[in-house]
């Protein structure tokens, strides 16, 4: 790690020599304080001129540690600077999640304002006024908020370049939050472009501790001469509890509510303060918060229900009251996952799997905000095998693990929707913005030819092209490429952002009231009258008009659950080598946790009916059943490893007889279901776990399914190539609607050569297939034993599995063969 | 052409093709619905580059039609022309002048908005609102179809597909001929046009276009 102390620097401004040091160290004790030595070392490593990366859990002032330093600077510099004068835009802070600009935007305001600097503080997200939006332009604010997205559609206006031309700091919160997605190389964009107006901008990133912070930093601040890492030293006390039911054999196998559980949960928020309650999915909170206020209705108006679709009038005011401590239990998922304080919350409870040590760490830590407050956090599992996790998280958190982020290295999706945001704003000169693009990490690596497909996919199309009359998009004059019309133009800023959601609605009262946004797919199974759960609040159905959905309130107490589509989490590879660990540990009867202790019956009747496999085993099961054929197999490495090898051992099995099979994954193993019994034996003699020719095999195998059509969705998202719909403009949005599974078949039809393809395959064998865990999985299996067992009926281990309904399937079979054997759904 | 299906239907034999057409040899015509020529132009226009080769795989097909069935009249059941004016409408004029000797005919659909006299002009024969064709009732959307003749309806529109599902947990959706007491719905013609699940009865007729062939399910 570099570190600041070991460098001999050239001071220009020591500390003590700063007018500005001793106004903040007053400001400080007029509160009771005392700076932290990290925030100090911080403030000098700013006036020294270093960019830079801040390591510092939240609820420890790191806000004020970065904002300080600009702010001392500018009043050493500016005696006058108490003078209300227009200064333009100074401070300029990106956000992963729009919940965290309030928090900050106050703590901003408050230091502002106590130090007597008329500086104006504002915020730019997606709920920014039209009017808001607008001024930002004319007249900046000296210290802006705002988002990834919202950045960008900064630069999509023409004249950017005034507005951050008197730009002195960046800084990044939650860099590792945004470090290893797509958001992450949007602000690497918007860096890049912003350091050609300002090259002696600052840039400080703070980030949770990850294993990977040299490469944090590298990404963050590139080239910039003088970089460290600043850790805060301080550590967090972390107390981790099981909620453990009273009776294992009543516990179920599957499932992911953990409402069963609610009795055991109550008495933990009753005897607490604040409770934060998480759940992985939005539509788990809505159960949740119903079943909480049937149950015990004495909570009424002392909980309050938070996720990202509900309106942000309504969040901002929960995160109000949480702050007031006037709540008692709020039920979220990871929209309050991140760095907001809120002091009062003493009590986490994590409702089901985390599916990694770092995402329970920080939910962990949003109790016990105080400095030297120890956090604590209960783990409620949803079925039984949860508590196996549970009791690999507490080792996993005893060892002191830390999880790393990759950071997304030459996603075209993200250049072709930057290059048209800038062609959207002032347009751009193609050989210039090479240059600044070449300087991000994420496109370091961009080749002339790729760049020249990225620029001829915006001016004509594409490569597979001939006549291009028709098209329209961007076009060329003088070497400046420009948005071809006012109505590209239009779509494309409502198309900016990464974040891949359903075409989404709003949901209005029908006497008005907006209460937040659900997706088209969920809603548009609903009839008038129908009843749904949304918000905390049972709401019928009227009607669908303009992109909005009419409801009102109703009496009735059923009705669907408001779901959202959105990827499930996977189970980071280290928590699962943990958990194969647990299992070894069990079995030898050498792993005392509670947790384990509570599950051992069901962890004995695995063992009788089947086995349980230690680190170095593969188990196969073979089970016959109505539906088919199962077999399933449990590898222990997360379900995108599953996804792959599911694909992968499914189809080489089909090269030695034509077969289809259904395949279903969970983080601890897969199924492969066919309607006839598969030659397992026979492929397992024929390098059925050979990690031979992977590559090759996993191309032709995820080409047969749906893996490289879905994740397409993605991308065609991102490039502007599907179009969700201008609001209240649904009728010409019609004659552009295509899915992009048809875009998807279109271009590896006749346009073969499409890069973005190409990227669709890459990226699944990057992200989702995790081609090298994949290799080491092979490996591992390689190299151990094999239990094939046939247990007659479903196993503890298969049981889960076997329930999940969302399948992916492959098959090489003849269509007209499998046709034969199917029906048609019939009207009932 | 082996994979096509001949059906008996209000006393007349069609033959089914995979090309999603229909042929009524007697009266040597070709029956096509939703050919949505011109759709991947409003693509483009709009900034989304849908590969162009894509549209000229509508013509192919058409031509091969064309040559291998004896045809005198084409008629298309609505959705001709994907909406607005663009480039396409010029290739599909220039690809017109190719079979003087058929008669082109349109029964015009909610997608073709076009002036009338431009599809006139190209020698194109514009139903407005639906042909009788005894026994057959043409008609774009199913739910303009009465059945106060007594003929039997041909219609589009609706791009029907079905989803079949076999055992363990599996299924697959492909576009469709359905044929129902009252009336028939064809498969859209043009590629690029995707299809939607239907909901069928027990005694509707339903055939599949799978793999270029005709299938009964």
């Amino acid at each position: 790690m570099k570190n600041y102390n070991s460098r001999l620097i050239e001071r220009e401004n020591t500390l003590p020599d700063n007018t500005a040091y001793q106004t903040m160290l007053d400001w400080f004790s007029s509160r009771g304080w005392k700076p932290f030595s990290y925030q100090e070392q911080m403030w000098q490593a700013y006036l020294d001129g270093f960019s830079g990366i801040l390591n510092a859990p939240t609820g420890t002032g790191k806000t004020l540690a970065v904002v300080i330093p600009p702010l001392m600077k500018w009043m050493h510099d500016h005696a006058d600077y108490r003078k209300r004068k227009p200064n333009g835009l100074k401070i300029l802070w990106i956000t992963p999640l729009r919940a965290l600009a309030r928090d900050t935007e106050k703590v901003i305001s408050t230091l502002l304002d106590e130090l007597g600097i008329p500086w104006e503080v504002l915020r730019r997200t997606g709920d920014a006024s039209a009017s808001v939006k607008q001024r930002i332009g004319k007249r900046p604010p000296e210290v802006l908020i705002t988002t990834p997205e919202s950045l960008h559609l900064m630069l999509a206006r023409k004249g950017h370049e005034m507005t951050f031309n008197t730009l002195k700091a960046v800084i990044v919160d939650e860099w590792h939050e945004l470090l290893g997605s797509k958001r992450g190389v949007q602000v690497e964009l918007a860096l890049s472009r912003i350091r050609q107006i300002r090259s002696d901008l600052k840039t400080w990133g703070l980030s949770a501790t990850i294993g990977n912070f040299e490469t944090a930093l590298e990404v963050l601040v590139g080239s910039a001469e003088k970089q460290m890492i600043i850790p805060s030293g301080m550590e967090k006390k972390i107390e981790v509890n099981s909620v453990i039911p009273d009776e294992i054999e009543k516990f179920p196998w599957a499932g992911h509510l953990g409402i069963h559980l609610l009795e055991k949960v109550y008495p933990v928020i009753k005897k607490s303060g604040t409770t934060l309650l998480f759940t992985n999915t939005r539509s788990q909170t809505e159960i949740w918060y119903n079943r909480i206020l049937e149950t015990y209705p004495e909570l009424a108006g002392r909980m309050a229900i938070h996720h990202g679709s509900i309106s942000s009038d309504i969040r901002g005011w929960v995160e109000d009251a949480l702050h007031a401590g006037s709540l008692q239990l709020v039920i979220c998922t990871s929209s309050l996952d991140l760095g907001v304080d809120f002091s009062p919350v003493d009590t986490v409870i994590q409702v089901g799997s985390p599916k990694g040590v770092d995402r329970f760490l920080q939910r962990a830590g949003r109790s016990g905000h105080q400095p030297g407050a120890v956090s604590r956090i209960w783990f409620v599992p949803t079925h039984a095998l949860e508590l196996l996790e549970a009791a690999a998280l507490k080792t996993a958190m005893a060892e002191g693990f830390i999880e790393s982020r990759e950071p997304v290295i030459n996603p075209l999706d993200v250049l072709v929707q930057y290059l048209l945001t800038l062609a959207t704003g002032d347009g751009f000169d193609q050989k210039r913005i090479y240059h600044e693009i070449r300087s991000t990490y994420a496109f370091k690596g961009l080749t002339e030819g790729e760049w020249e497909w990225v620029l001829k996919f915006l001016l004509t199309g594409g490569n597979a092209l001939k006549r291009y009359e028709d098209y329209s998009r961007v076009y060329e004059e003088n070497g400046l490429y420009q948005i071809s019309g006012r109505r590209i133009a239009k779509r494309h800023r409502m198309s900016i952002g990464t974040i891949v959601g359903d075409p989404s609605l709003q949901v209005k009262y029908i006497t008005g009231g907006y209460l937040g946004s659900i997706e088209e797919s969920f809603i548009s199974k609903m009839r008038k009258g129908d009843v749904f759960l949304f918000a905390g609040r049972y709401l019928e159905f009227i009607r669908i008009k303009d992109l909005t959905v009419y409801v009102r309130k109703t009496k009735k107490k059923k009705g669907a659950t408001s779901r959202w589509m959105g990827g499930r989490m996977a189970l980071s590879s280290r928590l699962s080598e943990m958990i194969r660990t647990t299992i070894r540990k069990a079995k030898d009867g050498i792993e005392d946790s509670i947790e384990v202790k509570t599950i051992q019956p069901i962890l004995d009747l695995q063992e009788k009916l089947s086995a349980l496999p230690r680190e170095n085993e593969l188990l196969i099961e073979k089970i016959q059943s109505k539906e088919g054929f199962h077999l399933f197999f449990y590898p222990f490495e997360g379900r995108l490893v599953h996804e792959g090898l599911a694909s992968l051992f499914a189809w080489r099995i089909s090269r030695i007889q034509p077969i289809s099979f259904s395949l279903a994954m969970n983080d601890y193993g897969f199924e492969l279901l066919s309607d006839r019994e598969a030659p397992l034996e026979e492929a397992i003699c024929n390098r059925l776990f050979s990690a031979d020719q992977l590559s090759g095999d996993i191309h032709s195998s995820i080409n047969s399914t749906e893996m490289a059509r879905r994740h397409f969705r993605e991308i065609a998202r991102i490039s502007g190539l599907v179009f969700q719909g201008y609001p209240g403009n649904s009728v010409s949005g019609k004659h552009l609607q295509a899915s992009s599974q048809m875009i998807f078949e279109v271009f590896q039809k006749h346009d073969p050569g499409n890069l973005l393809v190409k990227q669709t395959f890459r990226e699944i064998m990057n992200f989702q297939l995790k081609e090298t865990h994949l290799r080491r999985a092979l490996e591992r299996i390689n190299h151990g034993k094999l239990l094939v067992k046939e247990p007659g009926k479903a196993t503890p281990f298969a049981f889960p599995i076997m329930v999940d309904r969302l399948r992916d399937e492959l098959t090489s079979e003849k269509l007209y063969d499998r046709i034969r054997r199917m029906q048609r759904q019939l009207q009932k | 052409m082996p994979n096509s299906k001949y059906l008996y239907i209000a006393g007349e034999w069609l033959e089914l093709l995979p090309e999603k057409a229909i042929y009524w040899s007697d009266k040597k015509i070709l029956i096509i619905a939703d050919t949505h020529f011109g759709k991947v132009g409003t693509f483009r226009q709009a900034g989304i580059p849908i590969p162009h080769k894509l549209a000229c795989s509508n013509f192919d097909k058409l031509n091969h039609l064309l040559n291998q069935k004896l045809v005198e009249r084409c008629i298309v059941l609505g959705d001709l022309f994907h909406s607005k004016m663009n480039g396409q409408w010029n290739i599909l004029n220039d690809w017109l002048k190719q079979y003087p000797d058929i008669s082109f005919e349109l029964v015009m659909g909610n997608h073709d908005i076009l002036e009338v006299n431009w599809y006139e002009e190209t020698g194109i024969l514009v139903h407005k609102k639906f042909l009788i064709e005894p026994p057959f009732y043409l008609v774009h959307d199913p739910e303009h179809y009465t059945n106060s003749h007594g003929y039997y309806g041909l219609c589009g529109h609706v791009h029907p597909g079905v989803k079949l599902t076999g055992k363990a947990q599996r299924s697959v959706r492909l576009p469709c001929f359905y044929f129902g007491s009252k009336y028939s719905i064809l498969p859209a013609f043009g590629a690029f046009t995707g299809f939607v699940n239907m909901l069928t009865k027990k005694d509707d007729r339903v055939f599949v276009i799978a793999e270029n062939q005709i299938i009964k399910v």
